[in-house]
């Protein structure tokens, strides 16, 4: 039976089972009465299955991507302006004050007047033009690097055509927006700091249109999503202009990209009407 | 018995390689030639080569670990647990290309490394349950979930002392060691749905699915691997086959080594040639492979108390067990019982993978208890292989 000139399992083979088996037995006994000493477990960071942890990972990384390409793309087409407060004159007369249904607007002059400078984010629409939400009792403000010559304004849309230094090729940000504004999907929002503009994602979720008399085509409630203020521009994440927040009687709203061509083209024209 | 040509008996990491040449044979004299040569001076005994990746990797990947240098730290390792998936899934592979070759003519011995590895794994499992359960070690798992995984994971051999051709034993050995991973495989995919399961009908399908994806992939391989235009293209087919089978084991959470085995039997049972195809495209990939899951081990194993603990009675009773195992299935092989427990005391890459992967699946604390302890038990077993054993075998044919 045994080809390799040995018997499988000779008197030696079992004495090593038998020794082997015994001191292993008798050793597990012994260790066995000591007591484990911490009853505590050690804390570990519990992980994920191996493709969950990833496929999380990679939700959130393919969205700081897509706004980073976002950001990168809609940069060439931005201006940071300054904006600082209009100095509000003395007037000691009461019956100076504006009617009452000027009152928010007044508000809102005194509350600029109050306020710090603050930066607003200037939007490319020709290639010297640049298109900037300004609220009322702020103007645009030159800085040693930039020199803002105001082409036209809107105090109605608190909307400013101002001239920058030009580009060499043509923007296409109005020609290239987005027409119909989109709803449930997830939106670049894009708002100014004193060093340069930055994004946020924003997801809008379902919003019916509101007809606004001082606009051209139908707005949507910013509410619609977070974070979208008075100021911020609105870009898909291709890269198109959506369009813009603006404060109307009936709280923030989204203005869209169609609404804001039209105004410019208006300005450009040298009026103010829709 | 038929005789197995030396370039398809494969072990679990395959046949020569750059890494196996170069520690193996040196020529150049160097004082590294020597001190190589004096560790395969076993050969003559028919131990060779001793020092074996596992020893050498899995003390880098402690050292490069979080717990002293750092440069590998927690959140690689997390990334990394992917890649280990697909480890897992191409040594699945290789265990099963190397059971459908040698399950038509060697039955015996496939039914002798599954009694060897079934009673390794009773006896440290048994063992471990009495011992946590006495002992009190903190466990965040069920016992019996625990104390099979292992005793799966010390069930693993790889014969890496035995040079196949060195004499018939060693060969036979060898073989063995290839063969007595398919039972712990199959038990692991029982283990993974006792652990994932609530109900008895998700139970079966847990264990039904690493079947069915192994299935698929193999057929998927088959039908594209031998299509290919050129040798790159056919390359992407198998790593991406390979990518398919641990994607989606870890997905579902079965194990990626399970479907890796079915996929590999069916490559190797299937007409045509694509065990072959798959054969020599994993040699590229094979041993990149398993340096990563030695380091990704080594760094993610910690020397907890907890660990330590458990690593006494581990080692005790994988040798004891290991020992039963020869005794009870050398009658079948004509192998001597000592010969047969010498050399498949080395547990090997397997044994390492077994813990990634239950590690992957457990919860986080006695998984990481498992990994470390089965990881420190590995290279001690290793370094036993290398050290004791050959005197062991000496003195057994004096």
């Amino acid at each position: 039976m045994a080809t390799n000139g040995t018997e499988p399992r000779s008197g030696r083979e079992t004495r090593l089972l038998i020794l082997v088996v015994g001191v292993s037995i008798a050793l597990l006994l012994l260790l066995a009465r000591i007591r484990f000493p911490s009853s505590d477990l050690t804390a570990v960071t519990p992980s994920a299955a191996p493709l969950a942890g990833l496929a999380a990972r990679a939700t959130f990384d393919e969205m700081a991507n897509t706004m980073a390409d976002v950001l990168g793309r809609v940069s060439p087409l931005v201006v940071v302006v300054h904006l600082a407060p209009v100095p509000v004159e003395a007037d000691p007369r009461p019956s100076a004050r504006k009617a009452d249904d000027d009152e928010p607007a007044a508000d809102a002059v005194a509350a600029a007047a109050s306020a710090r400078p603050m930066t607003a984010l200037a939007v490319r629409v020709r290639r010297d033009m640049a298109l900037v939400y300004v609220p009322d009792g702020f103007t645009p403000q030159s800085a040693p690097d930039m020199t803002i010559d105001v082409a036209a304004h809107d105090p109605s849309r608190e909307m400013m055509l101002v001239r920058v230094v030009a580009t060499t090729a043509a923007p296409d940000t109005l020609s290239a927006s987005v027409r119909t504004f989109p709803s449930f999907s997830y939106v670049a929002a894009i708002d100014s700091t004193p060093v340069g503009p930055t994004i946020q994602p924003t997801f809008i979720g379902r919003a019916d249109s509101v007809i606004d008399p001082r606009w051209s085509h139908p707005l949507v409630p910013a509410s619609v999503g977070p974070g979208l203020t008075p100021g911020v521009w609105v870009f898909g994440l291709n890269g198109r202009l959506a369009g813009l927040v603006a404060r109307t009687e009936a709280g923030p709203m989204i203005v869209p990209a169609p609404a804001l061509e039209t105004l410019v083209q208006a300005l450009e024209a040298g009026g103010t009407a829709p | 018995m038929r005789q197995v040509p030396s370039d398809i008996r494969r072990r679990e990491l395959g046949g020569s390689d750059p890494i196996d040449r170069r520690l193996g044979v040196p020529t150049p004299p160097s004082p590294l030639t020597w001190l190589l040569s004096l560790l395969r001076t076993r050969s003559a005994l028919g131990l060779a080569p001793s020092l074996t990746p596992a020893v050498i990797f899995l003390p880098v990947g402690a050292l490069l670990g979080p717990h002293v240098l750092g440069w590998i730290t927690p959140r690689l390792l997390d990334r990394l647990s992917l890649a280990v998936t697909i480890a897992l899934a191409v040594i699945g592979v290789l265990v099963g290309t190397a059971l459908g070759r040698e399950i038509r003519s060697a039955a015996r011995l496939f039914v002798a490394a599954s009694i060897e590895s079934a009673v390794t794994t009773l006896v440290v499992a048994a063992a471990t349950a009495y011992f946590v359960r006495t002992t009190g070690v903190p466990i965040d798992a069920s016992l019996l979930v625990f104390a099979l995984a292992i005793g799966l994971c010390a069930s693993a051999s790889s014969a890496t002392s035995a040079h196949p051709d060195s004499e018939p034993a060693a060969a036979v050995v060898t073989r063995i060691a290839d063969l007595d991973d398919v039972l712990p495989i199959a038990a692991v995919v029982l283990v993974f749905a006792l652990m994932a399961a609530p109900t008895a009908s998700v139970a079966v399908l847990m264990a039904v699915a690493p079947i069915v994806i192994g299935l698929a992939v193999g057929v998927v391989g088959w039908l594209l691997f031998e299509r290919a235009e050129s040798g790159p293209e056919r390359v992407l087919f198998v790593l991406s086959a390979l990518a398919l089978a641990g994607g989606a084991a870890a997905y579902l959470h079965t194990s990626p080594l399970a479907v890796g085995l079915v996929a590999g039997v069916t490559w190797t049972l299937v007409p045509g040639r694509a065990d072959r195809v798959v054969e020599s495209d994993l040699r590229r990939v094979q041993h990149p492979l398993v340096v990563l899951l030695l380091v990704t081990a080594g760094a993610s194993a910690s020397l907890s108390a907890a660990a330590i603990w458990l690593l006494p009675p581990y080692l005790l009773c994988r040798m004891a067990g290991k020992v039963m195992g020869a005794w009870l299935c050398a009658p079948l092989v004509d192998v001597r019982p000592a010969d047969l427990a010498a050399f498949l005391m080395p547990p090997g890459v397997l044994a390492v993978a077994f813990a990634l992967n239950f590690s992957q699946v457990m919860p986080a604390a006695s998984g990481q208890m498992l990994l470390s302890t089965v990881a420190i038990g590995t290279a001690a077993f290793e370094l036993f292989a290398l050290a004791v054993v050959p005197h062991w075998r000496a003195e057994a044919r004096e």
